[in-house]
């Protein structure tokens, strides 16, 4: 599916550029257009893959290009009053070409947390195309106003967008990383789960693809009703040659066949489990789940209606969900993998987390604000009152 | 890369005999018929297959002919002639029975239709991307099948984007084989190509042109100037960069 990205913030700007590069890579096209949009200069100018006429500098007159450090209720202001601009690069979309818009933010900074729901709500309200929203949570380890603002930016966003979906950096962070360098991986990462997912539903007509093959239109239905979805992913390596050729030579063929196919099918559904259950953009109970997209992606030959069909099977019982829908994504190369879409999902304890830990970041804030200025009152003021301000 | 010239003088001349060596007689069954040229999706091509020795060995003195197309709205013409050229037999369907008592010696079938959709893109086998203009069955009791092997014709068909998009990748390969650079974003554009994305295909395309001759010219410039130990520095670099490059192209892992 041809998607218009719009990274907002630093985190969104990388992440964009980092589909871009995904994209020129494989060939898999589905970034018909890239916007970033930011209040700092220099994070603009970091871009590597975005078009020059496609950054989006906005606050300049009050920020003066150097972003609102991490102050994200004047990132949603900033975003309000220059809206216009952004506007200015998505006239030049052509929107009939794309399926989506995709909005990406960091939630815990400013920009992006602030000015996303606000670009969301604007989008909405302009076309018809769905918007939906890559929202990136911030690490625990990162501070308690990160924590606030995603948690609000969290909340706002998902009432915008038609879909949410969300990255959590601190189920992925690792131990002993530079921040730099884990970004870089995090969010290669990212692209790879999203990528795979919405280059299910690019492959064309007549690309040589059986009936079972994901189109655009299951990937937003799954995503229709709105709500928060997750991720899942898993990936191995197939030989690209028939394993089968050396049994084929002493027993009938069909009996090979028969072996490969059975193993087709085991690897397919071992796959689709290993996605479910392990690591989640955004870890969470399965059960529950309103609806799932299953995609499995491999060569052709390594594919089958079978193992699709256990996968997707597998996922109702689990999900508890009626509307479960699986298809393949065939690819030339010797990797089998299987992405599970998982949307409308309720039973997340790390947002309730998130929201606890703001709340009491809320309380210390307020509470230090307040101590702050007796402070400051205690220090300025002379013991007895006895001196007079100057004017 | 000649085979990609040589697709687009696919139409050659496909003059057949099927000779019987064991009677060492010329009783064979002749087609003379030329493919169209390759074509857009959409436009109305035409094509003539005159069929001589219709009754050869192993051919019975009676037989259907049947005409088989992917073109779209099709219209055929197939008409018998005796050997004073007088049209003993004549379809405008695509059958048409034959009947050596009607001393027929020479039948011509003539179609005309729409090239039709349904591409299947492989920019390095531009043969996948044929359509079948015509093929000629004779009925059996047993079904239909091919009159001989030979008897079918096909064609290349393009639409304007998948065109545009093959007409640079085939200047960027010329490029990148001149320059022995560039080869990676050549792969990805013949990716987007088979994938039917011919917008990313053709920037890929300019990428990998691009990136060829910017090697080219600063091998030639270095070269004047005589830098040798840059020249070294330069192609351990570019192979450097070339290896980390080429490292991995997969979507999935
Ligand atoms: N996954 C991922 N997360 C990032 C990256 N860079 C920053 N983040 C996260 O995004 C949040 C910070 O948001 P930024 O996008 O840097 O902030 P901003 O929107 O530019 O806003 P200001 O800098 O305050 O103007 C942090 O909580 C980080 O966890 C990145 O490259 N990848
Ligand atoms: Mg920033």
């Amino acid at each position: 599916m041809k998607l218009a990205m719009i990274g907002f913030g630093q985190a969104g700007g990388k992440i964009v550029d980092r589909f871009l590069k995904y994209d020129h890579r494989t060939g898999s096209g589905i970034v018909r257009s890239a916007i970033a949009v930011n209040t700092a200069k220099a994070d603009l100018m970091g871009l590597e893959h975005v078009p020059q006429e496609n950054r989006v500098l906005i606050g300049q007159a009050r920020v003066k290009g150097h972003g609102v450090g991490a102050d994200n209720e004047l990132g949603a202001e900033i975003a309000e009053e220059d809206i216009d601009e952004v506007q200015g690069a998505i006239d030049n979309i052509p929107v009939h070409e794309i399926d989506a818009f995709l909005i990406i933010a960091g939630l815990g900074g400013g920009t992006g947390s602030g000015g996303s729901p606000v670009l969301a709500k604007h989008l909405k309200r302009i076309y018809t195309e769905p918007v939906y929203g890559l929202g990136i949570l911030p690490g625990g380890d990162e501070g308690g106003i990160y924590t606030l603002n995603a948690a609000r930016s969290f909340q706002t966003f998902v009432r915008e967008v038609d879909n949410l979906l969300v990255f959590d950096n601190d189920a992925w962070r690792k131990t002993g990383e530079s921040v730099e360098g884990g970004y870089d991986q995090i969010n290669d990462e990212i692209v790879r789960r999203f990528g795979v997912l919405f280059g299910a539903g690019e492959v064309e007509a007549g690309d040589n693809v059986a009936e079972s093959v994901v189109d655009s239109s299951e990937i937003i239905n799954t995503l229709a009703g709105g709500g928060v979805s997750t991720v899942g992913y898993d990936a191995e390596a197939v030989e690209e040659h028939n394993s089968g050729g050396l049994l084929s030579r002493f027993k009938d063929g069909g009996d090979a066949d028969e072996l490969e196919n059975a193993n087709t099918t085991n690897r397919i559904t071992s796959l689709v489990r290993k996605a479910a259950l392990g690591r989640l953009t955004l870890p969470c109970e399965i059960e529950g789940a309103e609806r799932a997209l299953l995609v499995v992606s491999g060569p052709p030959k390594h594919l089958n209606r079978k193992g699709i069909e256990r996968g997707r099977k597998w996922l109702e019982e689990q999900t508890g969900s009626m509307e479960v829908r699986g298809g393949d994504y065939p690819i030339n190369e010797p990797n089998v993998a299987a992405a599970v879409l998982l949307s409308g999902v309720h039973n997340v304890p790390r947002i309730k987390e998130l929201q606890q830990v703001a709340i009491e970041a809320q309380e210390n804030i307020d509470e230090i604000q307040q101590e702050s200025e007796e402070n400051l009152e205690d220090l300025v003021e002379d013991e007895g009152d006895e001196l007079d301000p100057l004017f | 890369m000649s085979w990609i010239r040589s697709s687009k003088t696919v139409a050659a001349v496909a003059l057949l005999a099927i000779a019987l060596l064991a009677t060492g007689t010329v009783t064979a069954i002749e087609f003379d018929g030329e493919s169209p040229e390759s074509t857009q999706v959409g436009e109305e091509v035409s094509m003539e297959v005159e069929i001589t020795e219709p009754f050869a060995d192993p051919l019975p003195s009676q037989w259907t002919l049947e005409g088989d197309t992917e073109l779209e709205n099709a219209d055929w013409t197939i008409v018998a002639r005796d050997n004073t050229d007088d049209i003993v037999a004549r379809s405008d369907t695509n059958e048409l029975q034959l009947n050596a008592d009607d001393s027929v010696v020479s039948v011509t079938v003539e179609i005309r239709g729409e090239v039709p959709d349904g591409i299947e893109f492989d920019y390095e086998n531009p043969d996948a991307e044929n359509y079948k203009v015509v093929e000629l069955l004779r009925q059996t009791d047993a079904g239909t099948e091919r009159v001989v092997d030979e008897a079918i014709w096909e064609a290349h068909r393009y639409t304007a984007e998948s065109q545009e998009a093959r007409t640079a990748i085939d200047e960027a390969a010329d490029a990148v084989e001149q320059a022995n650079s560039g080869g990676d974003e050549l792969d990805n554009a013949i990716n987007a190509y088979n994938n039917a994305n011919f917008d990313l295909a053709s920037d890929l395309a300019d990428d990998a042109q691009s990136s060829a001759e910017g090697s080219q010219q600063t091998t030639q410039f270095l070269l004047i100037g005589g830098a040798l130990v840059v020249l070294v520095a330069l192609v351990g670099g570019g192979a450097y960069v070339y290896k980390q490059r080429q490292k991995n192209t997969n979507k999935l892992r």
